[in-house]
């Protein structure tokens, strides 16, 4: 060891917890989660919208998204990619898609496929596909209902058309925003329809990768940069030979 | 005490002459953009200008740049518009990104020296610059992108 001194602690970036919390206070609108079984997470369940522990998403009055991505961005995209699933089902788009990274918790973010909270392989994207999609989806689906329910239609009359609903025979609009509170009351719909892939607007697409501003001006945090409060800093002495 | 200017301001710092500058910059100030890879001068992630010259933070006591203008890569621009950095973007160079802030110092002092540098002068200026992520193609390409930008912010501004 050669030295061992405590470091000053920064800002911790916004929990999950406090979001969803301060999310509520705001009255922020619909919350959606995906996780089945349903079981380890249950005490976050508690929050009335979120039904699920995991994954999900939060449009706010602003048409906003916000997403947890519980795959770490370590330089192999997924800040990017996941946002690029959501926003294809849900059809917003992809700049309203914030992403949240999710904190160190296996019961709540644990890889849907593997079952544990760790992260390689390729496994990002194909393994969080599935889920990623039905929660946009789902969403998607919700809005489309509240606004049938709004203009006194059937459902099959109502389409998406990048943050807003549209009834289709007589051409009416309603902003995704104007609809978060009716649609946040709505039944979760637990088999919504896919897209097709040829009605995939940014998935299978060169996407610029939102980490790299970050990486360009030193501003990414990496692991290297946490301080939290009584850190301390150990680093192995090497010889400086083989002999 | 040392005294040096980092990214323009100057700066009284309490810190033993031989203290790495590196661990001057992201220790003592919270300059954590510039990284430790290999504290030996080997790999180049702790690359900043020491009067305009890339210099390995890492093995560099803080008494030898003690008076001398430090740019980190925080101090590269104000809006991550030096035309290194608009064309990293541009190209996404960076993979995990580790190595880049140290990468982008030593590409901006290339094109410091030399305005349109050829592959084999990027190469000779890059060597020193390791990545784990492999993505030399692409920095070759950025810097050629960015000679590209600057020299058309210098003909646009005169």
């Amino acid at each position: 060891m050669r030295t061992a001194r405590p470091r000053r602690p920064a800002a911790l970036p916004l929990s999950r917890r406090a979001m969803l919390q301060g999310g509520l206070v705001a009255g922020a609108g619909l919350l959606i989660g995906f996780r089945l079984p349903l079981g380890a997470g249950r005490a976050d369940a508690q929050t009335p919208g979120v039904f699920a522990p995991n994954q999900w998403l939060q449009i706010d009055r602003d048409g906003i998204v916000t997403i947890v991505n519980s795959v770490p961005e370590m330089g192999q995209g997924s800040l990017t990619t996941m946002p690029m699933i959501v926003a294809d089902e849900l059809d917003v788009d992809l700049p309203r898609v914030k992403v949240e990274q999710a904190p160190a918790n296996p019961k709540l973010y644990a890889n849907p496929v593997t079952g544990s909270q760790s992260f390689g392989g390729s496994r990002g994207v194909r393994d969080h596909l599935a889920m990623l999609r039905k929660a946009g989806a789902a969403a998607r689906e919700m809005l489309m209902q509240a606004g049938a329910n709004e203009w006194g239609v059937p459902l099959a009359e109502v389409d998406t058309d990048l943050d807003t609903v549209v009834h289709k025979p007589s051409g009416r609009r309603m902003p995704y925003r104007a609809l978060v509170d009716k649609a946040a009351q709505l039944p979760v719909p637990q088999n919504p329809r896919l897209k097709k892939p040829d009605q995939f607007r940014y998935m299978g697409k060169l996407m610029h990768r939102r980490d790299t501003p970050l990486k360009v001006n030193g501003s990414a945090v990496f692991g290297m940069d946490v301080v939290v409060p009584g850190m301390f800093i150990a680093s192995v002495d090497h010889g400086s030979s083989l002999a | 005490m040392v005294s040096l200017t980092v990214n323009g301001k100057a700066q009284s710092i309490d810190a033993a002459p031989d203290m790495p500058l590196l661990w001057v910059l992201r220790e003592k100030l919270l300059l954590t953009g510039t990284k430790f890879g290999c504290g030996t001068a080997i790999c180049g992630s702790c690359t900043v200008h020491v009067d305009g010259q890339p210099v390995r933070s890492c093995t560099t006591p803080v008494s030898a740049v003690a008076g001398r203008a430090i740019t980190t890569i925080e101090g590269l621009s104000d809006k991550s518009d030096h035309p290194v950095q608009q064309a990293w973007m541009e190209v996404d160079v960076p993979q995990c990104g580790y190595c880049q802030s140290g990468q982008i110092m030593s590409a901006a002092a290339l094109l410091a020296q030399k305005a349109r540098p050829t592959d084999a002068d990027i190469d000779d200026a890059m060597t020193g610059n390791i990545c784990r992520c492999g993505t030399y193609p692409r920095i070759r390409a950025a810097i050629h992108r960015a000679a590209a930008l600057q020299a058309a912010t210098k003909k646009g501004g005169a």
